[in-house]
């Protein structure tokens, strides 16, 4: 169960097992009062004897001494089971009130501290303010960010950023001692991201067995994320905004340079990101200024850019390529044409659109 | 030594029971024996077969309370048993306890032993416990303000920087099983051998400790370093510190608790272990390491029924190729790598059969995951899930045999195909590369039983497996190596040698003192 803003909800056994260890460290009644099973039983006993007693001596018709006397007597024994219970180290705090009430007021007595620890038990146990009561102390309420943040600080729980700058992970796993380079193994286990994938390679030819057989767990655990992954972004919908598709077709590339794929995965990745990125010339008429944004996109691809290019339009390659160029970035249109520029239609392309540069003016895909 | 021999669907439940007399040998087992298949079940079961002179007690730590099936028949020499369970809180109390004055060194002593470990911290907690113990039973620790007022200090002096809500949670995690393990009823038995550190470690150190009794400790697979991978790894261990990306982070948060906790607790046990034993070398490194002395450290190798296998036809060359892995189907044998070898071999050899031999119930979800992954690479007609079966049935039917996991000790399958003359392919785990080229100093050098490949890529995997299958002669000359190893290294009445001297020596020790105590010397 989780609440809305998703921390997980305490099950009804969590809050039971915690509320048993309330302490009675406050002194309160209530407290003190949690597991009063005893207590229930002595006012019960005492509160019935005493009836009886009363109804007894009342048929009778004996003389008041032995009214009192019969009182003392159970007093006496309510004593000595509350004295036997606190040798062997339990709370009496209940079994004395009732005790105290007792010798008070008698049976009465008896029966009225018996209900008010009957009450007090169940008011204790009120599962609704138990259940706000764990929220609050899990801090799983609405906190905002700077509370929260604040907190952590406060708390020396938040990044030390005066710490030393992190180790690369690849050298940690070169040359890092077997708890560090464990420790990145665990690491890359718990947030892995693509960059990540040299040091677990490393790591799973490392000449430490220990090593060795932590990252082939990680691997396990890393490739059967990254091919749920693969299947979401694959079928990233149609109409999906330029900007999510061409992330999306970036975290595929970027999975296709871990090199943890399978080779049929790597196909896949491949064909999801070429089809992601047509849709997307083909769902939305963009504008110079965003065709430029996607080639920007599309150049930080690693691995799949190359073949995206040869597969991609020429009508697509020549929009990127023109706005680059409009906008007089040429480094970035060299970086584009140096990765794609493997055929000979490049080149016819290339002389066809560069004289053009002066007269260009934004074009819309649709138009 | 062989798990398919003695595993027994079905099984009659096992009676807890208490000898009357001392059993010779009291074994304790986490989470296997007799209720889990696997190499170190079947190989406990080995060891009390193998040895029907000898009587034995066994102690099973299981997770919780439940319907928990035998896997094995229960040997004749097993003259007591019980469980105890590691996560069995106990109910409420029904009346609420005081806190007695000793609660703070108690706790303080109970954070000594799960951050530093050792014998002295052990011996001070059961001291302390003992009234306790003897008055109400451990688990109104959980359930009392005594409770509390432990975990309230154990907090503040361990890890006040962190959630004490994830804490608490942890340290009843963490404490319930320790609790139960100091708690339980002693098997009587003269010696105490414990199959891992961890919680079974902790209860043959108390053993030790109480009942005066050697204990020994077996490990196959180092625990401690299973379970850290394990923590590492965990989601379900909350951060509640950030430490960003910094790896010596000195801030103490809960993975860092757990994976002290185990640390100490194999400090513990293999400080007041007689001895401790390995399976190979490679592990006692990592046992030094984690505190281990070097004088108690020996190596005992498994060994098997050779005969069993010997006689065993052989798969003929011509026949359509077949290979097999065989162990269960679990996360940890990394089947899905086999599957995909499988993928990439069945291209060049299309008639090829890949076996899956093992029993696919301990992970239903793993197993549906495999068998997914077989149809989605088409591989129907290829890969067979055989289930749990004799191998001997099937160990003439093959080629090749592959083993793909991820860590292993010393894998029995290795053993045993090589006993039946089948070359092997294997990931680089435990002793697999021992087994399959020698060990540097063998004389005289038998030769290369199969081959060694990277865990988790099943490209080389294929390609291992295809030099072999598409080359009869140095398959055979393989298989031939691999057999001639076993035969003179790892059979079974050499193991079973290694550990009656074990227990003789430390029984020896045993009756030395107690004729030492009975004649007045100390």
């Amino acid at each position: 169960m989780r609440s809305r803003r998703g921390e997980r909800m305490p099950t009804g056994a969590q809050v039971e097992a915690l509320t048993a260890l309330l302490p009675a460290g406050g002194g309160t009644i209530s407290t003190a009062l949690d597991d009063s099973t005893s207590a229930l039983k002595l006012a019960l006993g005492l509160a019935t004897a005493g009836v009886i007693w009363i109804v007894v001596v009342t048929n009778l018709g004996t003389s008041v001494y032995l009214w009192l006397s019969g009182h003392l007597v159970m007093l006496a024994g309510g004593v000595l089971v509350t004295t036997y219970s606190a040798r062997d180290g339990w709370d009496v705090t209940g079994d004395i009130m009732v005790l105290l009430a007792t010798l008070v007021l008698g049976p009465a007595g008896a029966a009225i501290a018996g209900s008010a620890v009957l009450a007090a038990t169940r008011m204790r146990f009120d599962t609704v303010t138990l259940a706000a009561w764990y929220q609050r102390i899990s801090d799983a309420g609405d906190v905002d960010r700077v509370t929260r943040l604040a907190t952590a600080v406060a708390l020396g729980r938040s990044v030390q950023i005066d710490s030393p700058v992190p180790q690369s992970f690849a050298s940690v796993i070169a040359d890092g001692s077997i708890a560090q380079r464990q420790n990145a193994l665990g690491l890359i286990a718990r947030r892995f991201a693509p960059p990540y994938a040299c040091a677990l390679r490393a790591a799973l030819v490392s000449s430490e067995p220990v090593v060795r057989v932590q990252a082939a767990a990680v691997a396990v655990k890393v490739k059967a994320e990254l091919a749920g992954v693969l299947d979401a972004l694959s079928n990233v919908g149609v109409g999906t905004e330029p900007s999510r598709a061409i992330e999306a077709a970036a975290e595929l590339d970027a999975m296709i340079s871990t090199g943890l794929l399978d080779a049929a995965d790597v196909e896949r990745a491949r064909a999801g990101m070429t089809s992601v990125l047509d849709r997307v010339l083909a769902d939305f008429p963009l504008d110079g200024a965003s065709m430029a944004a996607f080639g920007d996109g599309v150049l930080v691809f690693e691995e799949a850019l190359p073949s995206w290019l040869e597969t991609a339009s020429y009508e697509a390659r020549h929009l990127i390529e023109t706005e680059l160029l409009r906008q007089r970035r040429f480094s970035a249109f060299r970086a584009l044409r140096a990765r794609g520029a493997t055929t000979a239609a490049n080149a016819a392309i290339s002389a066809s659109f560069v004289p053009t540069i002066a007269s260009f003016v934004p074009v819309r895909l649709s138009e | 030594m062989s798990a398919a021999q003695t595993l027994a669907h079905g099984a009659s439940a096992w009676s807890e029971d208490t000898p009357n007399n001392p059993a010779d040998i009291c074994i304790i087992v986490e989470g296997a024996y007799p209720y889990v298949p696997g190499g170190v079940s079947g190989w406990i079961d080995w060891l009390v077969r193998s040895q029907p002179a000898t009587t034995f007690s066994i102690v099973s730590l299981m997770p919780k309370p439940g319907v928990h099936q035998p896997r094995f028949a229960r040997p004749a020499n097993v003259v007591g048993f019980s469980n105890i369970y590691l996560q069995s809180f106990g109910a409420p109390p029904q009346k609420r306890l005081r806190v007695p004055p000793g609660t703070d060194a108690l706790a303080d002593a109970l954070s000594r032993l799960i951050t530093v470990g050792g014998k002295e911290p052990l011996r001070e907690v059961l001291a302390l416990m003992t009234d306790m113990r003897r008055r109400h039973g451990l688990p109104v620790l959980f359930n009392s303000p005594i409770a509390w007022q432990i975990v309230q200090r154990m907090y503040a002096t361990e890890m006040p920087s962190a959630s004490f809500l994830h804490y608490f949670w942890g340290w009843r995690a963490l404490l319930g099983g320790l609790f139960a393990s100091l708690e339980a009823p002693l098997q009587p038995a003269r010696i105490y051998h414990t199959i891992s550190t961890g919680y079974a470690g902790m209860l043959a150190a108390r053993a030790t400790l109480e009942a005066g009794r050697p204990s020994l400790l077996t490990e196959h697979g180092i625990y401690t370093n299973e379970r850290r991978i394990e923590l590492l790894m965990a989601d379900w261990v909350a951060d509640t510190v950030d430490k960003g990306h910094a790896l010596d982070d000195p801030r103490f948060d809960l993975r860092d608790m757990w994976v002290r906790a185990f640390e100490a607790y194999a400090r513990t046990c293999y400080e007041v272990a007689a001895e401790v034993t390995t399976l190979y070398g490679d592990n006692q490194r990592v046992q030094r390491a984690l505190g281990a002395d070097r004088q108690k450290l020996t190596v005992i190798a498994n060994g098997i029924d050779v005969e069993r296998f010997a006689g065993l036809d052989r798969a003929a060359d011509a026949a359509p190729p077949a290979i097999a892995l065989i162990g269960r189907v679990v996360p940890i044998k990394d089947v899905k790598t086999y599957i995909r070898a499988a993928n990439l071999l069945v291209k060049r050899f299309p008639d090829l059969t890949a076996y899956v031999i093992g029993p696919d119930d301990e992970d239903v979800a793993y197993a549906a995951e495999c068998r997914q992954l077989v149809a989605d690479l088409g591989l129907g007609a290829t890969v067979v899930f055989t289930g749990a079966v004799n191998i001997v049935d099937y160990l003439p039917k093959l080629h090749v045999v592959a083993l793909t996991s991820l860590s292993e000790s010393q894998p029995l399958v290795v053993l045993e195909a090589g006993a039946a003359g089948l070359p092997f392919v294997a990931t680089n785990v435990g002793s697999c590369r021992e087994i399959l080229d020698g060990r540097p100093d063998e004389d005289p050098p038998l030769g290369r039983g199969g081959l060694v490949t990277d865990v988790v890529d099943h490209t080389a995997i294929a390609e291992a497996i295809a030099s072999l299958l598409s080359d009869p002669a140095k398959r055979h000359a393989y298989g031939r190596a691999l057999k001639a190893r076993v035969e003179q290294v790892y059979t079974s009445p050499i193991a079973v040698a290694a550990y009656e001297a074990l227990y003789r020596r430390h029984g020896d020790e045993l009756l030395l003192r107690l004729e030492q105590r009975a004649s007045g010397g100390t």
